[in-house]
């Protein structure tokens, strides 16, 4: 891909090598969460990607760095890589040590269904065509195949609060989108929907606290007994 | 249109404090009260209308989300107006006698809980009427749509008011799926109105010209309609509602609801004209059909009110026979017949109104006492009840169109219509087409001979077949009160006929030139009715006469030569007893037979062996095959279907976004895969 090489060197600050191994990252970060069995672990893959996304825009902008695009950055590195990830710590924290559940879907074939959602994603990416943000056709692949995982985690995972990590990964990918708009004033949008998410973290943290006083447990199967 | 708001705010308010009052029975008489004056109210502001022939309009300006609030009473309004109106004094007066004496039959019912029952019912009741009387006046598609559902989805909480019932649960729930999959096409039909004329009123409607496709605007109408005037194989509902529902409910379902689907079907030809000839022969084909059909099967039911219930659709079946040969007529410039079929239209709908209710009413009386309207435990009532039983035979001959009762005086005028047509096109093929009506029609009035014979026959003479008809019991005053004035009415009508006649004229002038302004009504045409009518009245007179004669000698001689009493059935048996009477099976048997393919009926033969065979049971059944029909088409598999679905709901988050899930990425892949 020179084009999108040469183009992502002219519009970004960082060189398209550099970008595309921090994106790899990100996806590796995926595959390892939807791996990863301790919870704990878990929190700890979403902090570093909380971390790597955090600074993302920073890096990827390419004139000169104003104090608002700084101020901007360090709001979501400081709630992605640390508040986030100390809510969930502490929601952890709070619950009685349980022994990891056996997931709707193994580790192994999570792993397997991430990494389709990742071949899909770059077949999606190459029917999209030409972007007029050059940047954007880098992202696509990487940022869809992180809203995949996250979903992923959803669907297959027992336990209400590994739930909560795929949706907290579902909007590392939708943020991951919305990454290569960042030099305009669409990272407002990204911002707000970030909050909306910290607030639902939040919320989710003090419902799966109350899930478990209700139901004693915290897999997700016990809900279905509450349907009508 | 003063009157007319004042009646919906009658029936309204009545509801609302009906409902207020709650388990009082002054709440039933507060909806009684309410439903009685403002059908009196009604009537004395839609006679004076219907006599002149005019028109008025109104509007309110309430908003509505689309359409307006107008309100039209225009003759063809009028003439369903006043079965409503009387129907709904008669319903009114009944309701509080007729609930109290539900709810003490049932002790499930008699106490606190029953109670509860009686503001919710008089709402719903007057609410019923209000509904009626609005989709009658309302003139925008809108607001009749609105009025139409309400119409439609009240009798739901009627049919049952109990609630105890697991029979009446079924009636009322097939009704309401019938009800719901009858508005679909009237929603799809008044979409289609209101997006070629670009308005949502009725006046909009009928100036415009040029439909696209008007064929299928009027079947629309004639599927919708035809689902709540219950022709068949649209009726699968009305055996059921109208077997299972209290008295002062079914004389409205039968006497006034299914009236105003012949109402839509008729106010949509006033809106989207005459249209093809072919719509004609629809019309004629499924009244045809649904006639033949519906007494047929009315002739084999086991109770009472089953067998009304059918006729009720058999009378609808007539109706739509004579509108579509009206249409025929006019299509073919034929005045004459045309002015013919419309009176016999529109005084069948009277007629029917009539004595179909007065036959309800009288098979409700003897189901009262007896707890069942069943002809294998009748029999014998007519020397119990004389008063309810010579009302019903009264009914029964009006039906069956025994002259000189109303009941073959509308049938006469829609006879003389199609000989007419047949003769005005004398040597055209379409002359065919009215003679197959009038045999249609005879064959129709043939087999309700046959059928009321049988309802008379079994359940009011002969023996008693069962204690229960032992029990049967004259029902209260003012249920006598009704019948006697249903029977009246049916008498008047059939002496009146002339009259009620020239009520109409104005109705059929303007009725025809809405169908096509291109056809007049000349005074001749109409003029032949009259005289029918008159001779039909003076014939009528005269055989009255005779009869009375008759009775007046027969009592004489048995005043000289006195009376001997017997068993009935004691013709050179020793031991005569009920059992060998004519059944209902039996009664219909060689009919049954006879129109097999039609009937469907299931024989079950005992097979008898030996020379002492064991004791054996043989029955016959005829299950509705149309209902069956629909069953099989189209509830199994959604049934099906809807099993199906549930394991879809899952319970579990997890599933219900692999469902968002599985969208998105089948989403995805078609706007980006094969865009």
């Amino acid at each position: 891909m020179p084009d999108i090489a040469l183009a992502t060197a002219a519009l970004s600050g960082l060189n398209a090598d550099g970008l595309q191994v921090i994106l790899g990252l990100i996806v590796i970060s995926d595959m390892c969460l939807l791996a990863a069995e301790r919870q704990r672990f878990s929190i700890r893959l979403i902090a570093l990607q909380g971390a790597i996304l955090g600074l993302l825009p920073l890096l990827v902008h390419s004139g000169e760095k104003d104090a608002r695009l700084i101020a901007i950055t360090a709001l979501f590195f400081l709630i992605k890589a640390a508040l986030l990830p100390l809510v969930l710590r502490r929601t952890y924290k709070k619950l009685p040590p349980q022994p990891p559940s056996r997931p709707y879907l193994g580790h192994s074939l999570s792993v397997l269904a991430g990494l389709g959602g990742f071949v899909f994603s770059l077949w999606l990416g190459s029917r999209l065509g030409d972007t007029a943000n050059p940047l954007f056709s880098l992202f696509f692949a990487p940022a869809f195949a992180t809203i995949f995982a996250g979903l992923l985690l959803i669907v297959a995972r027992r336990r209400a609060l590994s739930q909560m990590f795929g949706y907290l990964v579902m909007e590392n990918g939708i943020y991951l989108l919305g990454v290569p708009m960042a030099q305009h004033d669409a990272i407002w949008l990204e911002l707000s929907v970030l909050l909306d998410i910290m607030v639902a973290a939040f919320v989710m943290g003090i419902a799966v606290r109350h899930i478990h006083l209700a139901f004693h447990s915290m897999d997700v199967d016990h809900f279905a007994c509450i349907k009508d | 249109m003063l009157p007319y708001y004042c009646v919906l705010l009658l029936l309204f308010g009545g509801g609302l404090i009906s409902l207020a009052l709650g388990s009082r029975a002054a709440s039933l008489r507060a909806a009684s009260f309410s439903m009685c004056a403002a059908s009196a109210l009604g009537l004395a502001a839609t006679l004076p209308l219907l006599l002149d022939g005019a028109s008025i309009s109104g509007a309110l300006p309430l908003p509505l989300p689309l359409g307006a609030c107008s309100f039209t009473v225009d003759p063809l309004s009028a003439v369903f107006l006043l079965p409503v109106f009387v129907l709904s004094g008669i319903s009114g007066l009944l309701l509080p006698s007729r609930m109290l004496l539900l709810c003490q039959e049932n002790p499930v019912a008699s106490g606190s809980a029953g109670n509860a029952h009686y503001g919710k019912h008089g709402f719903f009741c007057c609410v019923l009427s209000a509904g009626m009387v609005l989709t009658l006046i309302a003139s925008d598609a809108v607001l009749f749509l609105i009025a139409w559902e309400v119409m439609s989805l009240v009798p739901f909480f009627l049919i049952s008011p109990r609630d105890k019932d697991a029979a009446e649960r079924h009636a009322a729930w097939m009704y309401l799926v019938a009800a719901h999959l009858g508005a679909l096409p009237l929603l799809y039909l008044f979409a289609a109105l209101t997006t070629e004329s670009g308005s949502t009123g009725f006046f909009a409607f009928a100036a415009f010209e040029g439909w696209r496709n008007a064929g299928l605007l009027f079947l629309l109408a004639l599927v919708g309609f035809g689902t709540k005037a219950g022709l068949v194989p649209l009726h699968a509902w009305i055996p059921e509602a109208h077997s299972c529902a209290p008295a002062h409910v079914t004389i409205l379902l039968s006497g006034a609801i299914l009236k105003l689907g012949l109402y839509g079907i008729m106010r949509v030809l006033t809106l989207i004209g005459l249209g093809d000839v072919w719509w004609a022969y629809a019309l004629m084909g499924a009244g045809a059909f649904s006639g033949i059909l519906a007494i047929l099967l009315g002739l084999v039911q086991p109770g009472m009110k089953r067998t009304l219930a059918y006729s009720s659709s058999e009378n609808i079946g007539i109706i739509c026979l004579a509108l579509g040969g009206a249409m025929l007529a006019m299509h073919l410039q034929a005045p004459t017949a045309a002015a013919l079929l419309l009176a016999g239209v529109f005084l069948h709908i009277w007629s029917h109104a009539a004595f179909k209710s007065l036959l309800f009413l009288g098979a409700n009386a003897v189901k009262d006492s007896t707890h069942t309207d069943a002809f294998r435990l009748l029999g014998g009532l007519q020397k119990r009840i004389p008063l309810t039983g010579s009302c019903m035979a009264l009914g029964s001959a009006a039906i069956a169109g025994i002259p000189p009762l109303n009941g073959f005086m509308s049938e006469l005028l829609i006879y003389a219509g199609f000989a007419a047509g047949s003769h005005a096109v004398h040597g055209r093929e379409e002359a065919f087409l009215f003679w197959g009506g009038f045999f249609m029609l005879g064959a129709i009035a043939g087999m309700a001979l046959f059928a009321f014979t049988r309802l008379f026959g079994l359940g009011f003479l002969g023996a008693p077949r069962s204690d229960a008809a032992l029990e049967v019991r004259e029902p209260c005053r003012l249920m006598q009160g009704a019948l006697l004035f249903l029977a009246g009415l049916c008498v008047l009508m059939s002496l009146c006929g002339a009259l009620l006649y020239t009520a109409l004229t104005p109705l059929l002038h303007s009725f025809a030139r809405r169908l096509s302004p291109a056809f007049f009504l000349p005074d001749g045409a109409l003029e032949f009715g009259s005289s029918i009518l008159l001779y039909y009245a003076l014939t009528g007179l005269a055989i009255t006469a005779l009869f009375s004669l008759a009775l007046l000698l027969r009592k004489r001689v048995v005043a000289v030569n006195g009376t001997a009493q017997s068993p009935t059935w004691d013709c050179g048996y020793t031991a005569p007893s009920a059992r060998m009477q004519y059944s209902g099976g039996s009664f219909s048997h060689s009919l049954a037979l006879l129109l097999r393919p039609l009937i469907r009926s299931r024989i079950t033969k005992p097979a008898i062996q030996g020379l002492f065979p064991a004791e054996q049971e043989a029955r016959i059944s005829t299950p509705d095959w149309s209902a069956l029909l629909w069953e099989k088409l189209i509830f199994h598999p959604v049934e099906l279907l809807s099993d199906y679905a549930k394991g879809l709901q899952a319970g579990l988050v997890n599933i219900y976004i692999l469902y968002i899930f599985i969208t998105l990425i089948l989403a995805l892949a078609w706007a980006l895969g094969w865009s």
